[in-house]
């Protein structure tokens, strides 16, 4: 049997057809139709779709999940345009015990009880053996770390392992510390206190410091540069929300501005399991933003409940903005988002994750979660995770990035 | 008193396929393909455009996207008017997979932007609705890869498939 015309389009028109897959599953099922579509599918991504791809990934819902009654533990994820079905991860399990400490391009990151931390890429596969797809950083050594409460990577070690940076909030002081490709051992920096939240663009850091203040972190130099370039955030809360607790992110939307969100939870302490622990619940109530403006030379912190396009994830992860236009079944204007859960025994995870509607203040899949899970459910939260794609670097292919 | 006349003696060019079938289309219809249109002002127009690359049937078919898309007489699309052609466009390539194939391959080679973009619109529908054994299955695609090459290409990245 000859090959269908399809498989023999010319190259323009199958270039056509792949700039409107969106999803980097399309992508994927695509080069794996034929031979002619599998070579100019991964010619084509090393080239300037790379780009488009890798940042325009919709994440994943990373469900890791005990089956049975061994402790067997098999990941799931669900991707978001259709919570109804999951896809196993048969290759992957989830070298962390504990809790996540984070996601950030494409990479899960754990930490164990030497505050040692761990890169690991569950899109890498396995099968090549060794330890293909994990980074191992050296621990944090700092005294009376006590805990790392969240850390994010400046860019993807699978695509420059020469040139990415680790940044940590770390200990009950929120600090900060990062670790560049090379170094031998950990930079603290100084003079930024009680960090709840930390993203990384062009080139720099932006911290929310415990005045809700943003905080600009250049790292380039030898001596960290900080620069504080917003006020502090003086939300106007009703009496509930008074009373609530509240945990901050920082996101960059797509057009370059500044977002605060203020989460707001119920904790409640419950009574758990047969050793009668007592363990603390914790429900989301709703979330508030606002936009940094400047103007007339000065910036102001802004309320709104239009994020136009935008949808926001949320969560242990590095907190991500998406275009929902660019995401086949993203709501726009709502953020994704998943359990609050501080490192602290007290805290179980509880699955307190769904969207909510930045516009009405409705939830939306609250219970996404429970549909596919029969307990024993995991110690492992879910946690969003952008997908990523090496091209011909794919799969096994991933030596060891330096550090 | 121009204008009146110029509409109703509309040019008119006639086309041929690759198996000899004409057809009459009016000049401003036939130049919504840009390949067309490069050989009207060139000149070549003297009796009949011929169409190698297309056999009757598609090319009636593109001639039947033409009527649909030539610039209104008045020069003004309306609203309503795009609505109606949107609708016309999205009925115009629900066609069995043939056909598809066939109307891309001609929007490829005369150059007609909105078909083209019309019908690789609707192949990347597919692709993105179907999983890998279907989507061989809708475009007889054969699967060309040997069973170690597959099982290791999907080894690798198992999520992206259903």
């Amino acid at each position: 049997m000859d090959q269908s015309d399809w498989a023999c389009l010319p190259e323009d028109l199958l270039d056509l057809i792949l700039s409107r897959l969106v999803t980097l599953s399309d992508y994927v099922r695509f080069s794996t139709v034929c031979m002619p579509w599998h070579t100019f599918a991964l010619e084509k991504y090393d080239g300037e779709r790379h780009l488009k791809l890798s940042t325009h990934q919709p994440p994943l819902l990373f469900l890791p999940h005990t089956r049975g009654s061994k402790e067997e533990e098999t990941t799931f994820i669900i991707s978001i345009h259709n919570f109804s079905k999951t896809y196993e991860l048969e290759s992957f399990t989830p070298i962390c015990s504990q809790r996540w400490s984070g996601s950030s391009h494409g990479w899960l990151i754990s930490v164990d009880e030497n505050f040692a931390i761990t890169l690991s890429n569950p899109f890498c596969s396995k099968l090549k053996g060794g330890d293909v797809g994990i980074i191992r950083l050296p621990p944090v050594p700092y005294r009376n770390c006590y805990c790392i409460e969240k850390v994010i990577l400046s860019a993807n070690p699978t695509m420059t392992p020469d040139d990415y940076t680790v940044m940590i909030i770390f200990n009950m002081y929120g600090k900060l510390a990062f670790i560049r490709a090379g170094d031998k051992e950990w930079t603290c920096i100084k003079k930024c206190h009680n960090v709840d939240d930390v993203i990384y663009s062009k080139g720099l850091f932006y911290a929310l410091d415990g005045t809700c203040s943003v905080i600009t972190c250049d790292i380039s130099e030898h001596n960290p540069m900080l620069n504080k370039v917003s006020p502090r955030l003086s939300p106007n809360l009703s009496p509930d929300e008074e009373v609530q607790e509240i945990k901050n992110y920082i996101v960059e939307s797509a057009g370059g501005d500044l977002l605060q969100l203020l989460r707001f939870m119920d904790w409640t302490t419950v009574v758990h399991g047969d050793n009668k622990r007592r363990i603390m619940h914790v429900e989301t109530k709703g979330f508030k933003a606002f936009k940094l403006l400047f103007l007339n030379g000065e910036s102001k912190w802004v309320e709104t409940k239009n994020l136009g396009d935008g949808s926001l994830f949320l969560g242990e992860n590095n907190s991500t903005y998406m275009s929902a236009s660019d995401c086949l079944g993203c709501h726009p204007n709502s953020i994704y988002f998943t359990e609050y859960c501080p490192p602290h025994p007290y805290f179980a995870h509880s699955y307190d994750m769904g969207i909510f509607n930045l516009g009405d203040g409705s939830f939306l899949q609250r219970d996404c979660v429970s549909k596919f899970l029969s307990s024993p459910v995991s110690m492992l939260p879910p946690i969003w995770i952008e997908p990523t794609f090496q091209g011909k670097k794919i799969g096994g292919f991933v030596k060891n990035p330096k550090l | 008193m121009s204008s009146t006349l110029c509409c109703s003696f509309a040019k008119n060019v006639t086309l041929r396929s690759s198996d000899g079938q004409t057809f009459e289309v009016e000049e401003a219809a036939a130049q919504v393909s840009q390949t067309i249109k490069r050989m009207i002002e060139d000149g070549c127009t003297g009796s009949v455009i011929p169409v190698p690359n297309l056999t009757g049937p598609v090319l009636a078919l593109v001639i039947e996207y033409f009527k649909k898309h030539s610039p209104p007489s008045d020069g003004c699309p309306t609203a309503l008017l795009e609505m109606e052609i949107k609708d016309w466009d999205a009925k115009f390539v629900a066609v069995d997979n043939d056909t598809l194939l066939d109307l891309t391959l001609a929007a490829h080679y005369l150059e007609i932007q909105g078909l083209l973009d019309l019908t690789c619109h609707r192949v990347a529908d597919i692709l993105n609705d179907n999983s890998v054994e279907k989507i061989r299955e809708i475009f007889h695609i054969k699967n060309d890869f040997t069973p170690e090459e597959e099982a290791e290409e999907r080894s690798k990245i198992q999520w992206a498939f259903e």
